[in-house]
């Protein structure tokens, strides 16, 4: 039965997905929420209805309170990076030379869009609180269309940011958090015709400053009135985030409030643990694909395995840890639309761990 | 539980649900990514489709114009050499007439023969400018002869927007650089070497450099807004280079029998024995 439901569900939405319409090709950089680890970006959204399984900050802070092991408390760090290495390496030379007009003139000849990423994160977590302090994340991405008549754009951000979290039950059933989230950003996020553009570029071209203060607000229920529920662990989640102040707002990169709503559960099965989420995202900028997203993950021992899926972007994720290190590899698939060159980009990411 | 999943079911047809609606932006965006991936007849069928619409749609035209660029080959790459061209500046070492000898010779102050000398002056300066120009485009692939009638057809489109956007202007004189490369190494303007230009009849040799006039001025004219904080630079470089061209087209325009050649014209307007010793070369 249960097999059959998911053979559904893929059915529907792999018949949605051949009815898509275009969508550009831009990236999700100046997306909200976590990326320096690797189950946080698999799960996209979701990862703020389903219960954390590994000792670290949690997207929705009422999932704080999970798990006893850790009320003394772990450290960690990580360190997560990804997409266009081999661009990365190709140019190695040019990002390290001073002339930033040939490295520039290499990575908008390229003829698909040009992505990498790279955070590093220190962390501390405890049973009913969490603290994170990131001291960079650096994304870049370009994309030419065109190469005549070029249409370019070019994202790129360095962010530094601290959050803390506290959360927990506040009843049998109930569970409640809050974040409270510092943010200091420098972007440039430019989109236009080369040409179109040329004559006024160096006015165009402004490297932008944006610091920002959110509190951020969780709940989560859980069903447990019967056996079957308590078998199966119904979760149902709300949360709230990027709600607070900006000192500046800009068009291209609007930080509007989102609210995400959840359900998860965990079925119960003979090996390891199994979590299956689903998350609806309300904000004024989402596209409609990106609304509801799929989220799973399993553990078994000392191996997790993640995935997550929306009608524009999958992904899957494997972690694996021996004593306080481990090493994860993340693959993703994003879909980029009519207007792209190619249907789809494929990316992979990889994460770095240190918990003790 | 059932419940439970019955209604994971239902969210999940939801997720899957897309509604977005292309807009123009978007329908070039499309046509953009099919220039790159060479599908230049559907690119070209989308776009004349948007300019039976509206045939003043600056954008589509320009895109449509550049379908041509990129079958002729020039891509970004190619660009990125504008920034050198935006120091252009006169540069007397390039001597393209040897005229050394001939100022050395004691040649009558007549005004016939001062004009003839200051023809040869003003030749040999235009001339330098687009070897300039053209030496500043080495690294540039000349493009061939299918991608010059590509160019042609581009610059034919973009010349259909009476007052483009200073971008776009830029556009269609970078276009027009790479088109001079070919018409200048190809002699398609004035031909040099092996006494050709000598013996180019002087009605040919006015149709040609009036040809070069136009083109040059214009293509330098497109260029020039693109740069708005080097305006007097060019205007400089404008002015010079029409008057050269016009004190050259002055001398032409005097001869009384266009259908002979330069070399014979130079010849009557000099005096005969003046010129012993000194044979046209150019």
């Amino acid at each position: 039965m249960r097999i059959l439901i998911l053979f559904f569900i893929f059915i529907s939405c792999a018949w949605a997905q051949a009815a898509s319409v275009l969508k550009s090709g831009a990236s999700h950089f100046f997306e909200n929420g976590d990326r320096s680890f690797l189950s946080h970006s698999v799960l996209g959204p979701v990862c703020s209805t389903v219960r954390t399984i590994r000792a670290e900050p949690t997207c929705n802070p009422a999932l704080l309170g999970e798990n006893q092991m850790w009320s003394h408390g772990v450290f960690g760090a990580n360190l997560f990076f990804g997409n266009d290495i081999d661009t990365l390496y190709k140019n190695r030379d040019l990002i390290a030379g001073e002339d930033k007009m040939k490295l520039a003139q290499s990575l908008l000849s390229e003829t698909e869009p040009v992505s990498f990423e790279a955070s590093t994160l220190i962390w501390w977590r405890a049973e009913k609180m969490a603290l994170s302090f990131q001291p960079q994340r650096m994304t870049y991405f370009s994309d030419v269309r065109n190469q005549s008549y070029p249409d370019v754009a070019i994202h790129g951000m360095q962010e530094q940011s601290l959050q803390g979290q506290i959360g927990g039950f506040v009843s049998e059933n109930w569970r409640a958090g809050l974040q409270l989230r510092f943010l200091d950003r420098r972007f440039v996020y430019e989109e236009f015709n080369l040409f179109e553009a040329l004559p006024t570029l160096d006015e165009q071209f402004q490297v932008k400053n944006q610091r920002a203060v959110f509190v951020e607000p969780g709940v989560a229920y859980e069903l447990n009135q019967t056996e079957d529920l308590q078998q199966w662990q119904p979760l149902l989640s709300l949360s709230a985030s990027q709600t607070g102040w900006v000192d500046r707002n800009y068009d291209e990169i609007p930080v509007e409030p989102i609210v995400d709503a959840g359900v998860s559960i965990s079925p119960p099965i003979a090996l390891g643990e199994w979590e299956l989420g689903l998350n609806y995202r309300w904000t004024a900028n989402v596209s409609e694909a990106r609304k509801f997203r799929w989220g799973t993950l399993y553990r078994l021992d000392f191996i997790e395995l993640y995935a997550g899926y929306d009608p524009d972007e999958w992904a899957l994720g494997l972690s694996a840890n021996v004593r306080a290190l481990s090493a994860g590899w993340m693959y993703k698939r994003t879909q980029l639309g009519d207007s792209a060159a190619k249907a789809f980009e494929d990316s992979h990411f990889f994460e770095l761990r240190l918990a003790f | 539980m059932k419940n439970v999943v019955l209604f994971l079911f239902c969210l999940a047809l939801l997720s899957c649900v897309r509604h977005e609606k292309p807009n123009l932006e978007d329908r070039y965006q499309v046509i953009q990514s099919k220039i790159d991936q060479k599908e230049y007849d559907q690119a070209e069928s989308e776009l004349v489709s948007i300019l039976e619409k509206d045939p003043q749609n600056e954008r589509a035209r320009m895109i449509l114009a550049s379908v041509s660029v990129h079958r002729a080959g020039i891509t970004l790459k190619d660009y990125f050499l504008l920034e050198s061209l935006s120091h252009l500046e006169d540069d007397p070492s390039i001597e393209v007439l040897k005229l050394n000898e001939l100022e050395k010779l004691k040649l009558p102050t007549d005004t016939g023969s001062q004009k003839a000398l200051e023809f040869l002056k003003q030749i040999s300066h235009v001339a330098g400018r687009a070897v300039e120009i053209s030496n500043k485009f080495e690294q540039v692939t000349l493009v061939s002869e299918d991608g010059a009638n590509q160019l042609y057809q581009a610059l034919n489109e973009m010349e259909k927007i009476k007052t483009p956007q200073s971008g776009n202007a830029l556009y269609r004189g970078v276009i027009k650089l790479f088109y001079f490369k070919y018409l200048w190494e190809n002699g398609k303007f004035l031909k040099f070497g092996n006494r050709q230009f000598c013996l180019e009849k002087i009605n040919s040799l006015s149709v040609r450099l009036e040809g070069f006039h136009r083109f040059t001025l214009g293509m330098v004219r497109d260029v020039s807004q693109g740069f708005p904080k080097s305006q007097s630079e060019f205007e400089t470089q404008i002015q010079n280079l029409d008057r050269g061209f016009l004190d050259a087209r002055k001398f032409l325009v005097q001869v009384k029998d266009a259908t002979r050649n330069f070399q014979e014209t130079l010849q009557d307007t000099l005096l005969k024995d003046q010129l012993d010793g000194w044979k046209c070369e150019f």
